[in-house]
């Protein structure tokens, strides 16, 4: 087939293509044992595996961001890191999960886990991350309160994933948190008194 | 000479293909805001009311198309990614290098992805790659890439004509064996058509779109300016998998067996990959797309096709916009967050916002640009405003005691700032005077129970985030302007051969 076409004899091109392929294969490796993004957060969305498998599994083709009905869903930048390049993430600044579950139906790959949407089950089921309230700069928390109580209004899981007790001051309840976001998003301090922290996915 | 005929439907056929292949992405990202506004409003009136009736209107004709075949919503759901991994009326399909990597990997993707990668496999074996000359968004932009060296070349400016050994395979065993260890990250720079899905994608659902956008282009200039037809013939990894499979298609391109002119090269020179039907040699790698049939003075060639290139001109339209977009949807915000009303950019609700967690400390900044309304009226235009504040995940409470910011350029100190006490609770406020835009790093110094201690959080400032991004609107211009070129200079062209490569 090849005689025709330009671009080199057939030994040439077997040993440029093996050259290519041996490469791929070494800078797969140098690339996959460091991760550029330590230190900082990544909420993955929910279901989603432990980070290492997830990174093998996931196959960058933005369906679960594309099914999001919150549009919490976006994507790494390859300046993150080629490991992590394209990958989704949720910004719980941005927009925090609504716990709809779609996107780990449709993920073709199970990067993402299928989940029960049933909100009795979610909690306690899965772990995007933890919310970590800091009393120190929470209204509601202050000496004297300023009621706030945003936080636990839009907590998806109110009384179970969160309660609140005099002048609405918030106590996460790390059993139940899923780490949707919903509170830090809302959080009207600023920097977030409320905020996700990532949980250790390396084993779960 | 061109006289039409059955083949020229057939490529307005092909042209159409690509057209929807195209326009699946963008619908399908796209899709993403109506089902949230789906969710928020679920009304035509409350969509125009917090948008405006451009999207009200689309909104409820989407809802009218989805409603034909079943529940909008869940019609709606069936429709995602892209070409290299969809669900098209909810049936899901994976690219079959991208299973090869997840099973390089030691992983079992679900059966339903291994049945996704085996029907393109299966599809090329009988028409050989359709997938390239029909669904490709790659080799779409390469095709608006040879009109635009076409023009290049009439207009006299010179261009190269680089010939790339085929390497296709060993891309195809080094990407995978890449994505094995490390992620499929990298094939976004492989595939060209996945680098222009990423694209529409990253551009419609928000993300940071200039790395893959820079790339999609370098790749249409790479096509249009160096080597035509290279990175397909070449390159494409996922080419020559088809290629492999597809080595007896049914569907293919062949003259009518009689001797053609011995000098006559015109088919090879019509093939965006440069290969010679006349000779009979042009498969496994011919991929039917027909265009050689359109140049044959002697209609030799079976589907005697002929470019419909006014209608060529919609998907390049398509493409072009799509790619213009991001860039002009991220001049339009200041920070990436909508300006609540606001008629001009005000910076209410900043999202530079950093954390960084070491050890026991977490660090964060909120960090404001420039708090103001006019930076260029203003006398202080560089000053910057710091939100810093650190959290003890040990003791699980915010810190207040007397604290020391640094903020450092490299290895330069910028300012010290001394704190006896958080300025508002557990908050440490500084406004500091930044010398130019870049990397930054505040680092956190005090003490704990006698024991100094130290952590930093990095940190980016970007001076020049409103002003006029020229790069944006030369953009835009250079767009619009070549898209009228193209319509203009096609006259033309219509009885014309490719163009020949300048040496």
């Amino acid at each position: 087939m090849g005689d025709a076409l330009k671009g080199g004899t057939a030994s040439r091109r077997t040993l440029l293509s093996g050259v290519i392929a041996a490469a791929g294969l070494v800078a797969g490796q140098f690339v996959g044992l460091r991760s550029s993004r330590a230190g900082r957060i990544t909420i993955r969305p929910p279901g989603a595996l432990p980070e290492k498998d997830f990174l093998s599994r996931c196959t960058r083709c933005y369906q679960c961001g594309d099914i999001c009905p919150n549009g919490a869903i976006t994507f790494l930048p390859p300046k993150e890191g080629l490991a992590e390049a394209f990958t989704p993430v949720i910004e719980p600044r941005t927009q925090g999960c609504t716990a709809c579950m779609k996107c780990t139906q449709v993920c073709p790959t199970g990067a993402l886990q299928p989940v029960d949407p049933n909100p009795e089950t979610v909690p306690g089921t899965i772990k995007m991350g933890m919310a970590r309230l800091n009393k120190e700069m929470c209204y509601s928390w202050e000496e004297p309160a300023r009621t706030c109580g945003v936080c636990y209004r839009a907590c998806p899981f109110p009384g179970k994933a969160m309660t609140i007790s005099l002048f609405e001051r918030p106590t996460v309840n790390h059993e139940l948190c899923i780490g949707c976001g919903l509170c830090e998003q809302s959080c009207i301090h600023l920097p977030q008194a409320i905020r996700i922290l990532p949980v250790d996915r390396s084993q779960t | 000479m061109s006289r039409p005929g059955r083949g020229r439907w057939f490529q307005v056929f092909r042209k159409t293909i690509q057209l929807l292949s195209v326009s699946f992405v963008a619908y399908a990202a796209i899709s993403m805001h109506w089902r949230n506004y789906k969710l928020a409003h679920n009304q035509e009136r409350l969509v125009t009311l917090m948008t405006n009736e451009v999207w009200g209107t689309l909104y409820t004709l989407n809802e009218r198309m989805l409603a034909l075949f079943g529940e909008p919503h869940a019609v709606s759901d069936g429709f995602l990614g892209g070409p290299w991994a969809a669900h098209v009326a909810g049936v899901a399909f994976v690219d079959p290098l991208n299973v090869g990597a997840i099973l390089a990997s030691g992983e079992i993707p679900p059966w339903a992805a291994l049945i996704g990668a085996l029907i393109p496999l299966v599809l090329a074996v009988f028409l050989g790659k359709v997938f390239c000359s029909f669904l490709c968004p790659g080799r779409l932009l390469f095709e608006v890439a040879n009109g635009f060296r076409f023009l290049l070349v009439r207009a006299g400016i010179p261009v190269a004509s680089v010939s790339i050994p085929r390497v296709g395979l060993g891309v195809a065993v080094g990407s995978v064996a890449f994505a094995a260890a490390a992620g499929a990250g990298l094939f976004h720079f492989v595939l060209p058509y996945l680098a222009v899905s990423a694209t529409i994608h990253h551009a419609i659902l928000g993300g940071a779109v200039g790395g893959i956008a820079a790339w999609t282009l370098g790749l249409f200039l790479f096509d249009a300016l160096i080597a035509p037809g290279q990175f397909c013939r070449s390159v494409c990894p996922t080419g020559a998998l088809l290629e492999l499979v597809g080595q007896r298609p049914a569907l293919a391109i062949a003259t009518d067996g009689t001797d053609c002119p011995p000098s006559c090269t015109l088919c090879q020179r019509a093939c965006p990959y440069g290969l010679f039907v006349g000779r009979g040699d042009h498969q496994p790698a011919c991929d039917s797309c027909g265009r050689c049939t359109t140049v044959c003075p002697e209609r030799k060639v079976s589907h005697h096709i002929q470019v419909p290139l006014r209608k060529s001109r919609l998907p390049i339209l398509m493409v072009l916009v799509a790619m213009s977009l991001p860039t002009a949807a991220l001049a339009h915000h200041n920070k990436g967050l909508p300006h609540y009303g606001y008629f001009e950019n005000y910076p209410q609700v900043p999202t530079d916002e950093y954390v960084q967690i070491s050890g026991r400390w977490e660090a964060g900044a909120t960090v404001f640009n420039f708090q103001g309304l006019q930076r260029a009226s203003s006398e202080t235009p560089h000053d910057v405003r710091i939100f810093a504040y650190l959290y003890d995940l040990e003791d699980d409470h915010g810190y207040e005691g007397p604290l020391t910011l640094t903020v450092m350029r490299k290895d330069e100190v910028v300012r010290v700032l001394n704190r006896i006490e958080p300025d508002e609770e557990a908050v440490y406020v500084a406004r500091v005077e930044m010398p130019k835009s870049g990397d930054y790093t505040l680092i956190f110094e005090f003490e704990l129970d006698g024991e100094k201690q130290r952590t930093t959080l990095p940190f980016e400032v970007d001076l020049a985030v409103d002003r006029v991004n020229w790069l944006v609107v030369g953009g835009l211009v250079t767009t619009v302007g070549m898209v009228f070129i193209l319509a203009l200079g096609n006259k033309r062209r219509r009885h014309a051969p490719r163009a020949p490569a300048a040496a």
